[in-house]
């Protein structure tokens, strides 16, 4: 047997036999973390499979003030409301929604800061899928736009404040054809409220 | 010329030579490309070195009660206080050059005109790098600065805006405007803060802070 034909059966055999474990699934993680920040819309996509289901709740907690942790923004929340229910935001995106918004909104994702504080990965027994559960800190800037003295068609862009986002995501991680890594569904539950401005690191 | 002569002329001259490197090398920092922005729509934008009179006054005025009150100069970096609120979010941030100073002239507002000032432009810094440094911290990674001025079809985009004319982005903004010969600056913007939040820049940062020997103080 030629050794070209050979090398390429055993490369084929390596791709059919590709199976998920901790390490590889934290650092495809670590990858999709790093393409959100750097705003990379391209890999975000390919990080997602075809029939990606995205499925998010979203609690507004502390509406109208400015607290500094998750903590004060329960509490003020519980007595904004006195015992009333707290209501989210869902939303629901296919894999195509899921793209167009990162395409869209990939120069805001580069001005945001994300700490993951948490990350288990559970392997399933025949090693083709992984749920992978993580803690998200997400701060965003929030900006209000004014005119310039200029040029009618610019804006001067002012930030109004930043918002925290605390999410618990539960996604599962599957194999594509190609034997590439992807999420096939992600669900995050998320608590947002104000927090002190933080500054954008470009400016 | 004997031998001797010769080589003692040799040595002369690449003494000379050596002297004029290690001077040029050791010369200040790299002075600020000053340009007048001469037309401003999106596609024929451009900008040339300044010459005109009037504009040189209105940078002079613009440098000494923005770039020279808020920024410190070391090498050929421009260092800036960030004083926060609480000293974890406090430090101080660094900018890198190239620098640039733009002369937008532009129309007087109503207002303006009757309060008797007979010229007006919009000045801007711009820098291509900055970083950041809080209080008891690592230096963060350099990053392009970012316009929040020059915007395409009302979003500001990273390294586009008024790339044909524009280098980097804006670090420090202020109206600059002329009555009878003296110079009015009303501050805009510096690094991170517009408007009242100007005076989180100042005191400007000492060489202890600079070099984050030394807390910056809280505000």
């Amino acid at each position: 047997m030629r050794p070209v034909l050979l090398v390429a059966i055993v490369l084929t055999l390596v791709g059919c036999t590709k199976e998920l474990n901790e390490k590889n699934v934290r650092e495809f993680v670590d990858d999709a973390d790093h393409a959100y920040l750097a705003g990379h819309a391209a890999d975000i996509c390919a990080m997602r499979s075809d029939d990606f289901k995205f499925t998010g709740s979203t609690f507004k907690l502390a509406e109208g003030r400015i607290v500094n942790d998750l903590q004060e923004a329960m509490r003020v929340d519980d007595e904004q409301r006195g015992g009333r229910r707290v209501t989210a935001q869902v939303v629901s995106i296919n894999a195509q929604d899921y793209c167009r918004m990162a395409i869209e909104e990939r120069a805001l994702y580069r001005r945001v800061s994300l700490v993951r504080t948490d990350l288990q990965i559970t392997i399933a027994p025949d090693k083709k899928q992984a749920t992978v559960r993580a803690h998200y800190v997400e701060k965003a800037p929030q900006y209000g736009y004014g005119g310039s003295s200029l040029s009618a068609q610019d804006q001067v862009e002012h930030q109004l404040g930043t918002v925290q986002t605390e999410t618990d995501e539960e996604s599962v991680v599957t194999l594509n054809r190609d034997g590439k890594f992807v999420f096939t569904s992600t669900h995050a539950i998320s608590k947002q409220f104000r927090v002190p401005k933080e500054r954008d690191s470009r400016l | 010329m004997n031998k001797e002569q010769s080589v003692k002329s040799a040595y002369r001259t690449a003494t000379m030579l050596l002297c004029a490197i290690a001077l040029s090398s050791c010369g200040g920092p790299e002075e600020d490309k000053l340009r007048s922005v001469q037309s401003f729509e999106f596609a024929s934008c451009n900008s040339a070195p300044t010459t005109d009179a009037t504009h040189l006054e209105a940078i002079k005025a613009f440098q000494d009660e923005m770039h020279h009150k808020y920024f410190v100069r070391r090498k050929d970096s421009e260092f800036v206080a960030n004083h926060e609120a609480g000293s974890s979010a406090s430090g101080v941030r660094e900018y890198e050059g190239p620098f640039y100073v733009y002369v937008h002239p532009r129309k007087l507002d109503k207002l303006e005109e009757r309060q008797g000032f007979d010229w007006a432009a919009t000045v801007f810094l711009h820098a291509a790098k900055v970083r950041s440094r809080a209080n008891g911290q690592d230096w963060g990674d350099w990053n392009s600065v970012r316009t929040r001025n020059f915007a395409v079809a009302g979003r500001t985009v990273e390294g586009l805006g008024r790339w044909k004319c524009l280098i980097g982005a804006e670090i420090a903004w202020a109206d600059v405007l002329r009555e009878n010969g003296q110079w009015t600056v009303k501050p805009l913007a510096v690094s991170v803060y517009e408007s009242e939040e100007i005076r989180r820049a100042l005191p400007t940062p000492s060489r202890s802070q600079i070099e984050g020997k030394e807390s910056v103080e809280t505000l």
